[in-house]
């Protein structure tokens, strides 16, 4: 079995071959739903947001640049709808929520005024925080800043730690 | 496992919905417009043709059965009258209309491939579902 690139996908989608959407829609779905999930509680809500993001990212596909990668692109896009969600809600995220399955992205969108807390830390710190927010993971982050993954790691261990100490 | 199934397949019905909609939208929008267009073009050729026959237009072309020398002589005095007798506004317009189907006709042409697969996929995809 042949595998494909996120890149040849994205080519074929373009062409006109819009059954390769399903692979995206595969590989993807449990991701983003993971990542709304620990935001909203119900779960009709939370599907609904899901199937939005995809069938955003599948209008806006002819623009997108097929060199880039897809999951922060998705991740953004959910980001979009979660603030259309709460704004048609007027919920807020609370500080202080009881998380299912928290990883360290919704830890660190748990602060509501970010900047304040991110103040604290170092420009590295910062950097690769704002990277895993936006849904890059450890591997793409340690090739950008040309570190070990296990230093990665630490450095957002310690992140984590200085921000969880001033809050 | 399963809700995760369900929710990828409520995903593609609709991107798929989506798609078929925009699709067929298109063809028969496009398809719209190549009769609109042929149809005018056709219309406005008759009605051009007939003013030129009327106008005894035609006649001018008969230089052109002269000696060469006659032509050479008359040539541009005869290529200026047709120019003078000809229904300009309408002359415009066909050279637009034209120009607009040949455009169309190579937008087509250069996304049939497109629009082929796309047909394709979404053919696949009804037929499985029915």
């Amino acid at each position: 079995m042949t595998i494909i690139s996120d890149r040849e996908i994205i080519l074929k989608i373009k062409n006109g071959e819009i059954n390769y959407f399903e692979i995206i829609v595969k590989k993807y779905t449990s991701k983003i739903y993971q990542l709304i999930k620990t935001k909203i509680l119900i779960k009709e809500d939370v599907e609904d947001l899901v199937q939005n993001a995809f069938i955003k990212f599948y209008k806006a596909i002819n623009r997108f640049n097929e060199k880039l990668p897809i999951l922060p692109y998705l991740y953004q896009i959910a980001k979009n709808e979660l603030k259309m969600y709460y704004r048609s809600k007027k919920n807020f995220l609370p500080l202080k929520e009881n998380f299912k399955n928290e990883d360290e992205r919704s830890f660190f969108e748990r602060f509501e005024r970010k900047e304040d807390y991110l103040k604290k830390l170092k420009k590295e710190e910062k950097e690769m925080i704002m990277m895993l927010v936006d849904g890059f993971s450890y591997k793409e982050i340690a090739e950008k800043f040309k570190k070990s993954l296990n230093t990665v790691k630490s450095i957002v261990r310690r992140a984590r730690r200085k921000l969880i100490i001033n809050k | 496992m399963n809700k995760g199934k369900n929710l990828e397949k409520k995903i593609l019905d609709r991107v798929y919905r989506f798609e078929t909609k925009k699709t067929v939208g298109e063809i028969l929008l496009k398809g719209a417009t190549f009769l609109f267009l042929g149809f005018t073009v056709f219309i406005l050729g008759s009605i051009f043709y007939e003013i030129l026959k009327e106008q005894t237009t035609f006649d001018l072309l008969e230089i052109f059965s002269e000696d060469f020398e006659v032509i050479k002589k008359y040539f541009f005095e005869t290529v200026y009258i047709f120019y003078l007798e000809l229904p300009k506004i309408i002359l415009i317009l066909l050279l637009i209309l034209i120009s607009i189907f040949f455009y169309l006709s190579w937008q087509l042409f250069k996304n049939f491939n497109k629009i082929k697969n796309k047909v394709i996929s979404l053919i696949k995809f009804w037929r499985r579902k029915i």
